[in-house]
């Protein structure tokens, strides 16, 4: 259990840094340390597919493509000042609401919780993905073919 | 009822792929078959309507005990599908006789397609998630077409569509998340189930819908998520702009909005999200047609107007009663007609007096008769003027306010709609009818292809607006029972 | 000690609030992008910690895959979009985008 919210503290802790850290390279690379913390945890959670979905595409395909496109911009560019003064109470009432939530949220945890009387599933995750949600395969496909021609578009031959 | 995705989704999606191949040997030919394959669209949902009544009927017999179908055709989807092959139809037609030949590219043809796919996805589905999946298909394929022609213009609008609608689809998907939660499964009959029925947690539900509402009004582009609308709408080549204002902003958000009004109505428990809505509903009427009033760009007026009309559909949707949503969806319909021709048009007469300035245009309808023309027809019909559709179904969902309970809502429509209409009437007069001043004086009316398309949808709206008591029956009284 | 859904939707909203406050607050477009990433993994724990919690683990993967497909096509077109605001404007700075106001 305490390796579980070492983990879970890992995510937070990582996903702060990529906000706050100037240097968008580090930013970039913290993300992927956060990706690399969820993974641990989806693999805890016992989600092995959805873990390693993660760790290849977010932790490894999204990292390089934030890396590459870093690579791509000026320096100078990439330290700019945030405006952060106007929010800086923000993170105060987040810290207040985190608190807040640890105590009182039993109440709303126990009213999130879902039906108790479910019956649990027997089906593996491929059969799942091709049968019952067959649909959704379709909107990947979908969506992956606009992805294509999005990059086709900004980037395709017979620009300027 | 698997079969049905084939004209709706996968053709459209295939076409995408090929387009690009044949634009290599002939550019007439790509642009054909993209037109063709949008009209077959369009046919295949025509004809699909006797059918949707036949399988509505046999969903809603089975309703409460249906174990869930991925893929609905009922009446709404239907007159969707109509709405959307339309617009996009229309949208490619005048792509092809307005763009420079420079311009075109196969990209720009086969992201309609894959867009007009992504929204037929949207609504024939029963499930939230997947509905996630295809908004997120339409949301990717309008980024590239509102920054299509490149200029910073173009590319700072689709940036400012891009960092309000992504957070919106996530946060839908946290919706999806607590649903999964509390009702063990993402789709339609789940939540209505649950609405109704009882078994999950009731305050769960209720953030989750919030969650949902939220979302999709950023979306649809409701005040006050309304921020990435007027500088998208702006900046996009025109006849994305007809394609984003007539039918984009409506599936993605309102199509939701109506769907969960639906359910809730029968759930007693949820009034406070309905009522939400109304709100955000009735305030989008009256800053959009406010803030329409000082705008001296054209498509940023049109923008601000839209925003006022989705109000209208969103205020009628939440109230929820049958005659309600009767209202919201043929005004759905309506004004997806009304904008699409407003800013083809507008493209027209950019390109014949090179300005988007309202302020020094004036008497273009000597020159420009058929723009005028259509134009007129379709500013009187948003307006609400009788007998033309937007009279209709201005009406209707005034009257079901009123009848409905919502009093003071129905006197703030009322009130916003002689505002627009007064509004509408004196630009009119200066554009169209006034003197003729040093910008028009070259004026010429465009092509006939650019035309068609804006004619064809003036005459429908004059065609539905005298024949109202025949199109309600024929297609909005089944529609209405589908709503119940 | 709190039981494991309490914990996991407790970080779900913590994610979720530091997205937000990214996406909010920040000026540079890459680190928005990093916001919107942020309150995407968040919505990966609520899928995969909501069908541990009811017992449906494996219908909540596949939800969670096609969802990290979809993102990861949603994050590459941003940073193409990104680049070419770059390149037209050689600056990644949010604030000076506002060319459009009339």
């Amino acid at each position: 259990m305490s390796s579980y919210l070492l983990l879970l503290f890992a995510l937070v802790l990582f996903s702060l840094l990529a906000v706050v850290f100037r240097n968008m390279l580090l930013a970039a690379l913290s993300l992927g340390a956060a990706s690399v913390a969820l993974t641990l945890i989806l693999f805890a959670l016992s989600a092995p597919w959805a873990a390693a979905f993660e760790l290849s595409v977010c932790a490894g395909l999204i990292t390089v493509l934030f890396v590459s496109a870093v690579s791509m911009i000026r320096k100078e560019e990439l330290f700019l000042k945030e405006g952060r003064a106007r929010f800086a109470l923000l993170p105060f009432f987040l810290l207040l609401f985190g608190i807040g939530f640890w105590f009182f949220g039993d109440r709303l945890a126990v009213a999130l919780r879902g039906m108790p009387g479910l019956v649990g599933e027997q089906a593996g995750v491929g059969v799942l993905l091709w049968s019952v949600r067959s649909h959704d395969l379709v909107g990947q496909l979908c969506i992956i073919l606009a992805g294509v021609l999005v990059i086709k578009a900004f980037f395709g031959r017979g620009r300027d | 009822m698997n079969q049905g995705l084939v004209p709706f989704i996968l053709l459209p999606a295939l076409t995408a792929v090929i387009v690009p191949f044949m634009w290599r040997k002939s550019r007439p030919a790509g642009e054909s078959l993209s037109a063709l394959v949008l009209g077959l669209g369009l046919i295949a949902a025509l004809m699909g309507i006797p059918l949707a009544a036949q399988l509505g009927a046999e969903f809603r017999a089975g309703r409460g005990m249906l174990p869930m179908l991925p893929f609905r055709g009922d009446e709404l989807s239907i007159l969707m599908l109509v709405t959307i092959f339309i617009i996009s139809l229309a949208s490619v037609f005048f792509s092809i006789f307005s763009l420079s030949q420079e311009e075109k590219r196969a990209s720009y043809y086969s992201l309609i397609l894959i867009c007009a796919a992504g929204m037929a996805g949207v609504v024939t589905t029963g499930d939230f998630f997947t509905m996630y999946v295809f908004l997120e298909v339409v949301a990717v394929s309008s980024f590239a077409l509102i920054a299509f022609s490149g200029d910073s213009e173009g590319i700072e609008g689709a940036l400012k569509y891009l960092f309000l609608s992504a957070p919106a689809s996530l946060l839908i998907l946290l919706g999806v998340a607590l649903l999964f939660l509390n009702t063990g499964g993402t789709s339609f009959s789940h939540l209505f189930q649950t609405a109704t029925g009882g078994g999950g947690s009731r305050a769960g539900v209720l953030v989750a819908l919030g969650l949902f509402a939220c979302g999709f009004m950023v979306k649809a582009g409701l005040v006050p998520f309304h921020g990435w609308v007027p500088d998208a709408y702006q900046s996009s080549p025109a006849p994305i702009s007809a394609l984003l204002s007539g039918i984009i902003t409506k599936v993605a958000g309102v199509y939701a909005l109506i769907r969960m009004s639906m359910f809730l109505h029968a759930a007693p428990g949820y009034a406070s999200v309905t009522r939400t809505l109304m709100f955000f509903g009735a305030l989008s009427i009256v800053v959009g047609a406010l803030a329409a009033m000082v705008q001296r760009d054209f498509k940023r007026l049109l923008a601000f107007s839209s925003i006022s009309q989705v109000g209208y559909i969103v205020l009628s949707a939440g109230l929820g009663t049958p005659m309600a949503l009767l209202g919201a969806t043929f005004h759905l319909f309506n004004h997806a007609t009304f904008k699409a021709t407003l800013f083809l048009n507008g493209a027209a007469v950019e390109r014949a007096t090179g300005t988007r300035d309202m302020t020094k245009l004036g008497g273009l309808g000597s020159k420009m008769p058929w723009t005028t023309g259509t134009s007129v027809v379709a500013f009187l019909s948003t307006a609400g003027i009788p007998p033309l559709s937007g009279f209709w179904s201005k009406l209707i969902i005034i009257v079901a306010l009123w009848v409905g309970g919502a009093k003071g809502y129905a006197i703030i429509a009322l009130l916003a709609s002689i505002l627009t209409l007064g509004y509408f009437l004196i630009l009119q007069r200066k554009i169209f009818f006034g003197k003729v001043v040093s910008f028009t004086e070259g004026a010429q009316e465009v092509a006939a292809g650019m035309l068609l398309p804006v004619v064809v949808l003036a005459a429908l709206m004059i065609i539905i607006g005298l024949y109202f008591p025949f199109i309600y029956q024929l297609l909005l009284d089944p529609a209405a029972k589908a709503l119940l | 000690m709190m039981d494991l859904l309490r914990l996991n939707w407790f970080l779900v909203v913590i994610l979720a609030f530091l997205g937000l406050y990214c996406l909010l607050v920040s000026r540079n477009l890459l680190r928005l992008l990093i916001g919107i990433e942020i309150l995407s993994k968040s919505c990966i724990l609520a899928l995969v910690s909501s069908g541990v919690a009811i017992g449906k683990v494996n219908t909540a993967q596949t939800l969670a895959i096609t969802m990290i497909v979809v993102e990861v096509v949603v994050v590459a077109v941003a940073l193409g979009l990104i680049i070419r605001a770059y390149g037209a404007t050689r600056s990644i700075d949010m604030w000076k985008m506002n060319q459009l106001k009339d």
